[in-house]
């Protein structure tokens, strides 16, 4: 009983810490910028409970394919190879874009703590310190996953209901219906797609189930219960934000939680937030590599990318060749991205990317029912038909969104999907154009 | 679809050890990691259990006999079984099918990944 509560407890600590970084405090800052409080909060929990959804449909996806690389295999089978590559594709694009976001963060929080330490010198830094753990191939032990997450999350939601208590009851409410406007509900969609950056990552747990059995229960649950987490944790943190900080002073800053925590706790908020902001970037980041690299290895060993990304290191047995280029990948994205301030803009562009993928895992799952009804499932959604069909419009829908109304320059949000589709699809195209003429060399060699 | 190289599992395996033993770079690899992987065939009553020890394949056990500490167990059909440990399949593409399962830690993972690319190549 024990060691089941305890795989579950990884499972949701995984998914909370994974979905939970640095860039959820931008991300919320920027919220504040296209709604007020009270509808941020609406969002947040709109989009939570999407996210539960698709979830359920992830976990009946991985319990037909437990283990498998996901996002290829679900997609591969469940709609078409070249749909999937693309797809994959734009994820990588997408786990690129969140490293160099995370490390902007990161840096910003640590050169506004430390001003010695230039924001070039801490994204470097860690991404070189991240490369070189997985290089490594170290694994932290899974109790400090556990731990790690938990502490950043209660801390998180104390600050919030402190932010709540040290506040006036009065000025409460007043702070929280400041600005708030009906017509505000026309933003929703906009503010949805940015909130479910904030739930994403938390599919990544199906790749880790102990045993078959795990994918009957406990995988299934961690997803809707790390959302859970999550939603709490962000509310409360609104919340705590609204009370002690005025809107403009939230998204004036991509780091709110320096100024909100200094207002709190005086001269060592600063020092407090530095530490929230290390054990946020701490599982997104070096879970996101990982996860990266191993996806990268996968499809090099497919034949989809070139042969020095399955490059190994014999010492250890990772995929140095993948991890390096994911690293290398994520320094260009990180300074490009600090260069430009593009980081708002770039988490929009991501998280498009993630609702247009997640649309994919349902329409996947809805298909493999139909087409592959006779592969056993170890779980099956509750979610009705209708409803499922509902959450992939709705997704389709709020992503498109993010071109008409986006918070900040529209252009740019634009720009930076085009090139994210052009990128994948080149890459698609490519990969589908080599294992043609593979197959074509084969069919001469047998001739 | 050819015919299977090998009637059984067991017998799969058995040949996979002498491969596994001569094979020298694989042994740069499994330096300090002793393990016992159980292979079970989803659509058959056919289970085994490769035991590693000291850089060999020591045996190869009938049922499965996992490790408690580090547990490694893979999941496929008999036939996909076969063809994976006999090199007619390769694992990645397995994976990618959904023809096979890997449950263990992540590091073990990476390292099995490791192994059979260094075995059968891309």
């Amino acid at each position: 009983m024990f060691k089941k509560l305890s795989e579950l407890l990884f499972y949701i600590s995984f998914g909370a810490g994974l979905a939970f970084g640095t860039s959820s405090f931008t991300i919320i800052a920027g919220l504040f910028e296209v709604v007020s409080a009270p509808w941020v909060l609406a969002a947040i929990l709109a989009s939570g409970l999407i996210c539960v959804l698709i979830s359920l449909s992830v976990a009946e996806l991985a319990s037909m394919y437990p283990s498998a690389p996901g996002i290829r295999t679900y997609l591969k089978i469940g709609l078409s190879d070249q749909i999937s590559l693309v797809l994959t594709f734009l994820y990588l694009v997408f786990m690129v874009l969140v490293a160099g976001i995370e490390a902007n963060m990161f840096a910003l929080v640590l050169s506004a703590v430390f001003p010695a330490v230039s924001p070039v010198a801490a994204i470097s830094g860690l991404i070189v310190f991240t490369v070189v753990v997985n290089c490594f191939a170290i694994e932290f032990p899974r109790v400090l996953q556990v731990v790690t997450t938990l502490a950043m999350i209660l801390f998180v939601i104390g600050m919030g209901i402190y932010g709540v208590v040290s506040s006036p009851t009065d000025y409460v409410f007043t702070s929280l219906a400041a600005g708030c406007r009906h017509e505000e509900v026309f933003l929703l969609p906009i503010a949805m797609v940015m909130s479910i950056y904030l739930f994403t990552g938390f599919e990544w747990v199906t790749l880790l189930g102990f045993s078959p059995q795990s994918y009957e229960r406990r995988i299934p649950v961690s997803m809707p219960l790390a959302i859970a987490t999550n939603v709490v944790s962000y509310s409360a943190l609104t919340v705590g934000l609204a009370c002690v900080m005025s809107r403009v002073q939230i998204h004036e800053t991509p780091i709110p939680q320096l100024p909100y925590l200094t207002a709190l706790l005086g001269g060592s908020g600063a020092h407090v937030a530095c530490g929230l902001s290390f054990l946020a970037v701490f599982s997104t980041f070096n879970a996101g590599i990982m996860s990266g690299s191993r996806l990268m290895y996968t499809l090099t060993r497919e034949g989809k990318l070139p042969r020095w990304c399955a490059i190994m290191w014999y010492r250890t047995g990772t995929p140095i060749g993948a991890i390096f280029t994911l690293g290398i990948l994520s320094l260009a994205s990180s300074l490009f991205i600090y260069q430009f301030r593009l980081e708002l803009p770039a988490a929009i562009v991501g998280s498009s990317i993630v609702t247009l993928v997640y649309a994919a895992f349902m329409l996947a799952a809805l298909r493999l029912r139909k087409s592959q009804h006779s592969v056993r499932r170890r779980f099956a959604s509750p979610v009705p038909v209708w409803a499922q069909w509902l959450v992939i419009v709705v997704l389709l829908l709020i992503g498109l969104s993010t071109l008409v109304s986006s918070p900040v320059n529209s252009g740019q949000v634009a720009i930076g999907l085009l090139a994210a589709f052009v990128i994948a699809i080149a890459l698609a195209r490519r990969s589908h154009t080599k294992s043609t003429a593979a197959i074509g060399d084969t069919q001469g060699d047998a001739s | 679809m050819n015919s299977l190289p090998f009637q059984s599992l067991y017998d799969c395996l058995a040949e996979f050890q002498q491969r596994f033993n001569a094979h020298t770079r694989v042994k740069k690899l499994v330096v300090n990691w002793d393990r016992s992987i159980v292979v079970e065939a989803t659509d058959s009553a056919s289970v085994a259990t490769m035991m590693i020890k000291e850089l060999h394949v020591t045996e190869v056990l009938s049922g499965a006999h996992p490790d408690t500490s580090n547990p490694i167990h893979l999941q496929a059909g008999e036939s996909a079984l076969i063809r994976i440990f006999s090199g007619d399949y390769n694992p990645a593409h397995a994976l990618i099918e959904g023809d096979l399962a890997v449950f263990s830690s992540e590091k073990d993972k990476v390292k099995l990944e490791a192994i059979t690319m260094v075995i059968w190549g891309l």
